[in-house]
């Protein structure tokens, strides 16, 4: 992994360090290394949104064609059926041993060499993120993009009154940094009357929260999607750090008990990743290590949030600024997700492991249907599994409820009048799919709001 | 950042002691062996020293003679321990009742061993192969498909053989429109229409949207390792 990609040089984590986050940090953001699946908010979510948090404008037949645009635009197109890894392959022959719905997903590439090094950025040209569709249009229609700007607090300048018919002005605070050491070189203030607030689901409630701004709920609940993985060991070659990484998806149990489930997928596997999460230490975690090219992961992920009063986890920031994050997996969240790990080894199983190994600390390894209930005895406090986040979301969500939401239903900030939020804090619940797609298609309906309520005139 | 963070003495005994029993891969006398601790000083030295600072004090926290009492019933530094007495203590930590000492134990884990198998030698030793753009594509499922290109598709077809040259892009240009931290004075104030904070799935969007309907837009970023990166030609991808 290049660490100058992600937050925190990829070692960003819940204070506990129970849940490792990896979020990128380069132009495009997570859209930059992430592993381009491209999926539609389920219908059902769309509904919860609007029935639950007062979502306007994203509603199913809404947002339809808002998604037709955003996968037009990022070229998102369904993996054929000859260009799966043998990971994925598995999780296809495994769903239809079990009779589980899986199938290929639709990744955002144009002539996808698959290289398997999507986590380090695309390096054959091929992927249509943020950063390849996106930032260029910004760029080619006149907008400045700073780069090495740490943005510190945003300033209301005018509470009401607006200067020029708009809305009050505001300063935007941000630090000029030294590309090599971090260190503090300059100072850059933006003054606009309209912000909008995009610095992932730890960034804009730190930027809220420096800037006393968005009332009791910013920072609160953080929706991770929380992830752990099962690896299989297979008598064939799997070799996982080759091939599209993610190409099909189980999803016969995302809806679960009152919508929130889990889903299965494929990562790569990279030799310094794998090694932080495969369990245990010395002679244990070697005899996995040195399997590697036998060894295929799956991973398991919940829509957490199961109890959906409960916040579960919040960023707020330390005494110098700097996010600190904490997470705990509610108890029907914690059910859904030994329920997801079961289901996912005996997928493996059906696909033809040898053994499927959990990321347990105290090691646990399933080689037949019957000892799948090893799995529910294991502990699951935080650091006695393995939890990882790429999906960290719900942060400044809107909502109808001022001490339960940061932004009104349409993405504003309360009590700040011309400042937005548009990127995954934004949304009032996890989603149950990866979120690219649909933090992309809510950015667009809020531009568009942007857009109605401050013309250009 | 990079010129001044050591570990203590004792810091870097404790430490060695930890890299021998938890990758042991590493020490074994082939030619390609390695010394981790030092691997893992320099990864500190590198990055964060806040961070780097609080590691030390996980060593030494993990080293304390005190630890030593609760783990083994002996007061006696974690490095002065015999190799199974070692072992025995990681465990106890690695499944302690108590959740700080659990989160103490994760954290010396993967950094030492997302160290050593960051390391060429250790991909190696286990079959990694490195990335496609150094080499020819190896197994089945890498490299692009055979047959007609199609812009139904995500992927790449050939009916000819492998071009390497698509993995190595042209350096880029740095786009009109972007102004990087190092051009910026000590004082800087800028005016516009619409300020995004951020350039992902969100910010990207909203920029591109706005500014494409008249908005004044100024994009901040808080880092840039990798820009844009320009398609290849068509005439590439056959």
């Amino acid at each position: 992994m290049t660490p100058r990609l992600y937050a925190d040089a990829g070692t960003r984590a819940t204070r506990d360090l129970s849940v490792s986050i990896l979020q990128g940090r380069v132009v495009g953001g997570g859209t930059t290394v992430n592993w381009l699946i491209t999926l539609r908010t389920p219908e059902w979510v769309l509904d919860e949104w609007a029935r639950d948090h007062g979502a306007e404008g994203m509603r199913p037949g809404e947002m339809a064609p808002v998604f037709d645009l955003v996968e037009r635009e990022v070229h998102a197109r369904t993996v054929p059926d000859d260009a799966h890894s043998p990971s994925n392959r598995a999780l296809l022959d495994g769903a239809r041993r079990l009779g589980w719905r899986a199938g290929a997903v639709k990744i955002n590439t144009r002539g996808c060499v698959r290289a398997g090094t999507c986590g380090l950025g695309c390096r054959h040209g091929a992927r249509q993120g943020a950063a390849e569709v996106y930032v260029p249009r910004a760029l080619r229609a006149g907008a400045r993009l700073y780069t090495d700007v740490r943005v510190e607090r945003v300033e209301v300048v005018e509470r009401d009154g607006a200067s020029r018919g708009g809305a009050p002005r505001k300063r935007v605070r941000a630090t000029v940094l030294d590309r090599a050491s971090g260190r503090a070189v300059g100072r850059l203030t933006v003054e606009a009357p309209i912000i909008v607030l995009a610095a992932g689901a730890v960034g804009t409630p730190a930027i809220l929260l420096r800037s006393g701004l968005g009332g009791p709920a910013v920072g609160r609940y953080l929706r991770l999607h929380p992830t752990s993985a099962v690896v299989g060991e297979y008598d064939r070659e799997m070799y996982g750090a080759a091939g599209i990484p993610l190409s099909a998806m189980c999803d016969e149990f995302v809806r679960g008990e009152r919508g929130y489930g889990f889903w299965i997928e494929c990562p790569p596997l990279y030799p310094a990743l794998a090694s932080s999460v495969v369990p245990g230490f010395g002679a244990r975690h070697r005899a996995v290590m040195e399997r590697f090219p036998r060894l295929a992961p799956m991973i398991v992920l919940i829509r957490d949030g199961a109890d959906v009063t409960a916040s579960n986890g919040s960023v707020r920031v330390d005494r110098r600024g700097r996010p600190v994050i904490r997470y705990r997996l509610g108890d029907a969240d914690r059910r859904t997700l030994i329920a997801g790990i079961k289901a996912t080894a005996r997928l493996h199983l059906a696909a033809g492991a040898r053994e499927a190994i959990t990321l347990h600390a105290r090691e646990c390894r399933v080689r037949s249907e019957t000892e799948l209930a090893l799995i529910e005895r294991q502990s699951y406090g935080p650091n006695r599994l393995a939890l990882l986040s790429a999906h960290v979301n719900g942060t400044c969500r809107f909502g109808t409820d001022a001490r339960a939401s940061t932004c009104t239903p349409d993405g504003r900030v309360r009590g700040a009048a011309g400042i937005y939020v548009a990127d995954g804090s934004l949304l009032p619940t996890a989603l149950g799919v990866n979120p690219q797609e649909t933090i992309m298609a809510v950015a667009t309906v809020i531009a568009r709001r942007i857009a109605e309520d401050h013309s250009t005139g | 950042m990079t010129d001044s963070f050591h570990l203590t003495p004792p810091g870097r005994a404790s430490l060695d002691a930890l890299c021998r029993r938890i990758a042991p891969i590493a020490y074994e006398g082939r030619e390609e062996a390695v010394d981790l601790a030092a691997a893992v000083e320099r990864r500190l030295a590198s990055g964060d020293h806040a961070l780097a600072r609080q590691v030390a004090a996980l060593l030494a926290m993990f080293d304390h003679p005190l630890a030593g009492m609760l783990t083994t019933g002996q007061p006696r530094r974690f490095s002065a321990l015999s190799a199974e007495a070692q072992d025995a203590a990681l465990r106890s930590w690695e499944e302690s009742r108590v959740g700080v000492r659990r989160t103490v134990f994760q954290a010396l884990r993967r950094l030492i061993l997302s160290t050593y198998y960051a390391l060429p030698q250790a991909g190696r030793a286990i079959g990694y192969r490195g990335p496609l753009h150094r080499r020819a594509p190896e197994v089945p499922w890498e490299g692009p498909l055979s047959g007609v290109a199609s812009d139904d598709e995500p992927v790449a077809r050939m009916t000819t053989a492998w071009d390497d040259t698509r993995s190595h892009p042209a350096p880029r240009d740095i786009p009109p429109g972007v102004v990087e931290g190092h051009q910026l004075g000590p004082e800087t104030a800028v005016r516009a229409g619409v300020c995004v904070v951020g350039s992902g799935a969100g910010g990207a969007v909203v920029a591109a949207r706005l500014a494409e309907c008249g908005h004044d837009v100024v994009i901040l970023l808080d880092s840039i390792t990798r820009g844009p990166r320009p398609t290849p030609p068509r005439a590439r991808r056959r």
